[in-house]
């Protein structure tokens, strides 16, 4: 007898872990809960200030190097639909040196690493009323090849500029609103998205945009077109 | 006793472990995430001083450029956009950097500079760094009247700021308009010995008497209609004496223009850059070339365009009158469009000459219409414009000496097709034409 436990002491040892456990399990699910409720919630709250920064970037570079021209040639620097948005600016700008005319290809840029193959360019000469976009084929040492050949004469002083063009669409079946980059794919930017609204004010220069995520969450900006002014 | 006692002790362990395990990471998850809202914020309130910082000194740059003389500086790309002229600049721990280069495009008469001003704002707080471009386009030497959107040649006691105010005039896209008394140049006798095809430097009777085959002498040619061609070009049209009206008006690609002078009428067709000329004169080939020069050695009664434009979009008319021009419809291009379209069709000049002999000679030229005007031209006026439109839309240019508005014009700048620079000019002239700012980005240190 004196060897072994009474059913009394059992009982009470097993009551007790079983409370015990019980508390622990209780406690450790409601904690994971909520964990995970914040954990979600910071998630959202991050990407919705990564979409935020990304737009707001991109919006406010949108025409940059590209002003004169734009206005000049006029073509477009900012574009949107119901659920879709474009932007164009320039990333670099270089001044020709040199005479260029109607079908040559290579030109010589300073060492510059944002003339690279495959980025898509505008040679403009305002002065001729000359422009045109082409794309860069091969980039050596301070050295371009474009794609295609200049359809124009360009004088010396006359301008090319890198473009970038960036895409924005919010696929409404899948809830995501995706961005592109140039030529590539349109990645996902942020998930969930339940609205998406942008409008452009040409007469201020300004953009409004709108993003709604689970039906909750919404944020309103109004950004200014620094660079198309 | 003693196996009651381990077990109590692991369970309480794995307890301790696990709630401990939650709480940090719960703490920790927080304070990432504290912190990168923080320094989320930190980064777009300091970012944005520098933003703030740096458009209120591109603002006071832009008034200080506009409001400078540059008359003043031989060659303001090089005396006046300098450091010693525009320092480093230092406000809110913000240190502002200028660093000038110009490019010079020689023409003909004048000079185009483009000044860029790589603008650096740096804090010193931390490595957050903006890059600006600013630009501004100079144009210096004999400038074509043409290039200037706006300019009353005339010596006024007010800031040009207010003398606009004060005679309603404006400009949708805050062109630099000009109230100035500088020296021009009005070339008049070599523009209608060029336009009369004559030789030598001197305008006279006798020379017109001698190229349109009269009797030479020095009295003024009849009153009339007169056709100025050679070898299949049609060089322009002379009227001598004042003509009731000219009346514009297109039909497909073919410009028509009548003239009706003491109650005759005379109607000119042709098409622009081809052969194609027909008139009332049968003598003239139908297969010329007209230089669409119409030159009015007198008043114009009244100028007037049919249906809703009068003027075809290949046309260059060069219109002078010596002495008063009224308008009383708008002026308007076919398939004009602001955006898109970048020289004017018409170019109205009007000025007293070695031809008119007047006693008191008054080249004017008068806007008298009732509605909302449209005048897509280049208007050259050696004498005073005069606007008793209520609404007044110019896309072209306008220089006079003199200006009297009874409403609002509305200025729109677009050069003109006909290569002005020739006759009429400023003399050696400074014009800061445009200012613009072409970037604005973030600059990262590593």
């Amino acid at each position: 007898m004196n060897n072994g436990f009474s059913i009394l002491e059992l009982i009470i040892a097993l009551a007790l872990t079983l409370t015990i456990l019980s508390i622990v399990i209780t406690n450790v699910s409601e904690t994971s809960i909520i964990s995970k409720k914040i954990t979600s919630k910071q998630d959202v709250l991050e990407s919705v200030f990564h979409t935020v920064d990304t737009i707001k970037t991109d919006l406010t570079k949108c025409g940059m190097r590209l002003q004169e021209a734009s206005k000049y040639f006029n073509f477009p620097l900012f574009e949107h639909s119901e659920k879709s948005f474009k932007v164009i600016y320039g990333i670099s700008n270089e001044i020709f040196q040199t005479d260029y005319f109607k079908g040559e290809k290579r030109i010589d840029v300073n060492k510059n690493e944002c003339f690279r193959k495959g980025k898509p360019v505008l040679v403009y000469n305002i002065e001729n009323d000359v422009f045109e976009f082409n794309e860069i084929k091969k980039s050596e040492n301070g050295k371009i090849i474009l794609l295609k050949n200049l359809e124009n004469d360009y004088l010396k002083n006359s301008i090319i500029v890198v473009l970038k063009q960036i895409n924005y669409k919010l696929y409404s079946k899948q809830n995501i609103l995706k961005r592109k980059t140039g030529k590539g794919y349109f990645q996902p930017l942020i998930e969930n998205v339940t609205d998406f609204y942008i409008k452009l004010f040409p007469e201020s220069n300004s953009v409004l945009y709108r993003i709604e995520v689970n039906n909750k969450e919404q944020i309103r900006g109004y950004i200014f077109l620094i660079n198309t002014v | 006793m003693k196996m009651k006692k381990k077990g109590n002790i692991i369970i309480s362990i794995l307890f301790i472990i696990l709630v401990s395990f939650i709480g940090l990471s719960l703490l920790t998850h927080t304070i990432i995430h504290t912190k990168i809202t923080r320094a989320r914020t930190k980064k777009i309130l300091e970012t944005d001083n520098i933003h703030q910082n740096l458009i209120q000194y591109l603002h006071n740059f832009r008034e200080k450029i506009f409001q400078e003389n540059l008359q003043n500086f031989k060659n303001p790309e090089i005396d006046y956009f300098n450091n010693t002229n525009f320092p480093d600049f230092k406000n809110n721990n913000i240190l502002i950097k200028n660093s000038f280069k110009y490019i010079s495009t020689p023409k003909k008469y004048y000079k185009k500079i483009k000044v860029n001003d790589n603008l650096l704002a740096t804090s010193e707080k931390n490595s957050l760094c903006l890059s600006s471009n600013a630009i501004i386009k100079i144009i210096s030497g004999k400038i074509p009247f043409t290039l200037i959107p706006f300019f009353i040649n005339k010596e006024v006691d007010i800031p040009k700021d207010v003398f606009m105010q004060e005679n309603n005039i404006k400009s949708k896209k805050h062109e630099n308009l000009l109230v100035n008394n500088s020296k021009t140049e009005f070339n008049v006798s070599e523009f209608l010995l060029n336009s009369l095809k004559i030789k030598g430097n001197i305008l006279s009777w006798r020379n017109v008497r001698e190229k349109f085959g009269f009797e030479i002498s020095d009295e003024p040619i009849d009153e009339g209609i007169y056709i100025l061609s050679e070898d299949d070009v049609v060089e322009s049209i002379f009227v001598q004496g004042n003509v009731e009206k000219i009346i514009f008006s297109i039909q497909d690609n073919i410009q028509i223009i009548q003239i009706i002078k003491e109650g005759n009428s005379y109607e000119i067709s042709y098409t622009p850059n081809d052969t194609y000329f027909m008139c009332w004169d049968n003598t003239i080939d139908e297969q010329s070339i007209f230089k669409e020069k119409i030159i009015i050695n007198g008043n114009i009664g009244s100028i007037e365009q049919k249906d809703e434009a009068g003027f075809l979009e290949d046309s260059n008319i060069k219109l002078f009158s010596s002495g008063t021009t009224i308008i009383k419809t708008s002026l308007k291009t076919k398939n004009f469009d602001s955006k898109k379209t970048k020289l004017t069709n018409l170019t109205l000049i009007s000025s007293f000459n070695a031809l008119y002999n007047q006693a008191n000679p008054k080249s004017n030229i008068i806007v008298d219409t009732q509605n909302k005007t449209e005048i897509h031209a280049s208007i050259i006026i050696n004498g005073k414009f005069t606007n008793k439109s209520q609404d007044l839309k110019l896309s072209g240019s306008l220089f006079a000496k003199d200006l009297e508005n009874k409403g609002i014009i509305e200025i729109e700048h677009l050069n003109s097709k006909f290569d002005s620079g020739n006759y009429y000019r400023t003399k050696d002239f400074k014009y800061l034409k445009e200012f613009f700012i072409d970037s604005i980005e973030e600059i990262y240190y590593e």
